[in-house]
């Protein structure tokens, strides 16, 4: 589900700004994934509260936000993909 | 509502395994996140004094601030909020073209015919808004900067002021100065959530320039080349990169970056125009070595401050965590209001475990607290006690 709601499911989608090679995205907007390797939490808070230019997804239920956060943490290999 | 509704959410994160580490204070601070190479656009850094939180988040580590009045590019920070434009708006700088509105007579000039209008420098500290991020307790999203996010550099270009008088003057009405950035937005988004375009009351016109140099040298993309509108005295973002547009204008532009964020609302509250914008720095400073173990004897304690909006007045230093404090020598030539000051307390300090830190105070009488009160992103963290450094010495 974390896969898809980056590539789909989120709206606006992540793959606009983002890039993250597991998802195949090249956005260049925001942070390379790949680069930050952002963890569960920080993805979390990302989401929740927005961070510089990238506002709330309160669209997102909360089973939402774990799947995409755990999804972000596992395909940048981040050291905690886990809450 | 949405207040209950974010700290419900939040819940999500509490007692979680986020990397924290607990310094000897009690301060907690979040570890750096992986260290990786630096991006092409500022490939040309010196990578062995940054911390790369990300491509657009890059921080100077603290052993490399040393004692100078002034930063060098090479290592100074890197925080942009949208990715920088192509390199290719460097290829013919002069031709670049900035409009100049909300004046009697407004219209589009060319950085050429700037660079014929005027010519000033102005020492400046550009410290991000979130630099000490990472001392707030409350975890604050975003880059958890620690004191990297800032430097002291030397803008030269022609003073705002001079262009607005060569246009007619100011329009009648007007309250704000308006930069609009030239970054490339996607298509998919509303651009106004993108846009970089921030508002400074119409006060700090008298000290904007619209600059084309960083400390000698035409600025480079990372900085905001070829041309950026630079606002003394208030925090980074405010400093518009590659500056398309410069307004006066009645009201705060209408971009998500500046009616939502860069607000300071409490902890659990959404940021909204009602909330103070972040605009001014406050009085400042930080220790800059020694940071590891030293030899007992005479130490020579060093650091940098600065007042943001008018001169640093005194520094103090500590190496017992607060509880007396001595009186620090500025050193180095004295760069202006915006400048920081670097400075030194001598010290003889005995075999033992010691926590350094340092107070300063400005012109105005104003002390860093001990603590910032919180706010929700984290932004202008100015406590005196988080930043302390614990040093061993044998």
């Amino acid at each position: 589900m974390g896969k898809a709601l980056f590539t789909q499911g989120a709206e606006p989608s992540c793959s606009i700004c983002h890039t993250l090679a597991d998802a195949e995205t090249m956005g260049e907007i925001g942070p390379n994934l790949d680069t930050m390797r952002p963890d569960y939490d920080r993805v979390m808070r990302a989401l929740v509260n927005g961070v510089g230019p990238m506002t709330p997804y309160d669209s997102l239920t909360d089973e939402e936000l774990d799947a995409l956060s755990h999804y972000v943490a596992s395909a940048t290999k981040a050291d905690n993909v886990e809450p | 509502m949405m207040g209950d509704f974010k700290i419900g959410r939040r819940s999500l994160l509490a007692g979680s395994g986020a990397i924290l580490s607990v310094m000897a204070s009690g301060v907690r601070v979040q570890a750096q996140e992986s260290v990786t190479a630096l991006p092409d656009y500022v490939s040309w850094k010196d990578a062995d004094a940054l911390i790369v939180h990300s491509n657009s988040t890059i921080e100077m580590e603290r052993s490399a601030f040393g004692t100078s009045a002034f930063t060098p590019e090479d290592r100074l920070y890197v925080r942009n909020n949208v990715a920088p434009p192509p390199a290719s708006i460097l290829d013919d700088r002069d031709a670049w073209e900035v409009s100049i509105d909300g004046v009697a007579e407004p219209r589009s000039l060319t950085l050429a015919e700037l660079k014929t209008m005027g010519i000033t420098t102005v020492a400046m500290v550009l410290q991000c808004s979130g630099n000490g991020r990472a001392y707030f307790e409350h975890e604050p999203s975003g880059t958890p900067w620690q004191v990297g996010a800032a430097g002291c550099v030397m803008w030269t270009g022609v003073p705002l002021r001079v262009v607005v008088d060569a246009l007619g003057g100011v329009a009648e009405g007007m309250e704000y100065v308006t930069g609009t950035g030239g970054e490339t937005l996607p298509e998919g988004l509303d651009p106004l959530t993108l846009l970089v375009e921030r508002s400074v009351p119409l006060d700090a016109l008298d000290d904007i320039l619209l600059a084309w140099e960083l400390n000698g040298e035409p600025i480079s993309l990372a900085h905001g080349g070829p041309l950026r509108m630079v606002v003394p005295g208030f925090t980074g973002v405010n400093s518009v990169k590659y500056v398309t547009k410069v307004a006066m204008t009645a009201e705060q532009s209408p971009a998500l970056i500046q009616q939502t964020r860069y607000r300071l609302q409490p902890v659990g509250e959404e940021g909204g125009p009602d909330h103070p914008s972040v605009w001014q720095m406050s009085v400042k400073s930080w220790i800059t070595g020694p940071l590891d173990a030293t030899q007992a004897g005479r130490v020579q304690v060093t650091g940098v401050a600065f007042g943001g909006t008018t001169n640093v007045a005194s520094v103090e230093v500590s190496a017992d965590d607060g509880q007396t404090w001595s009186t620090a020598e500025f050193i180095g030539p004295d760069l202006g209001k915006f400048a920081w000051r670097p400075f030194v307390a001598q010290m003889d300090l005995q075999p033992g475990t010691y926590r350094l830190v340092s107070r300063a105070t400005d012109a105005d009488g104003n002390q860093q607290p001990e603590q910032t009160e919180p706010n929700d992103p984290g932004y202008n963290h100015n406590g005196w006690r988080a930043p302390g450094i614990e040093i061993e010495v044998a």
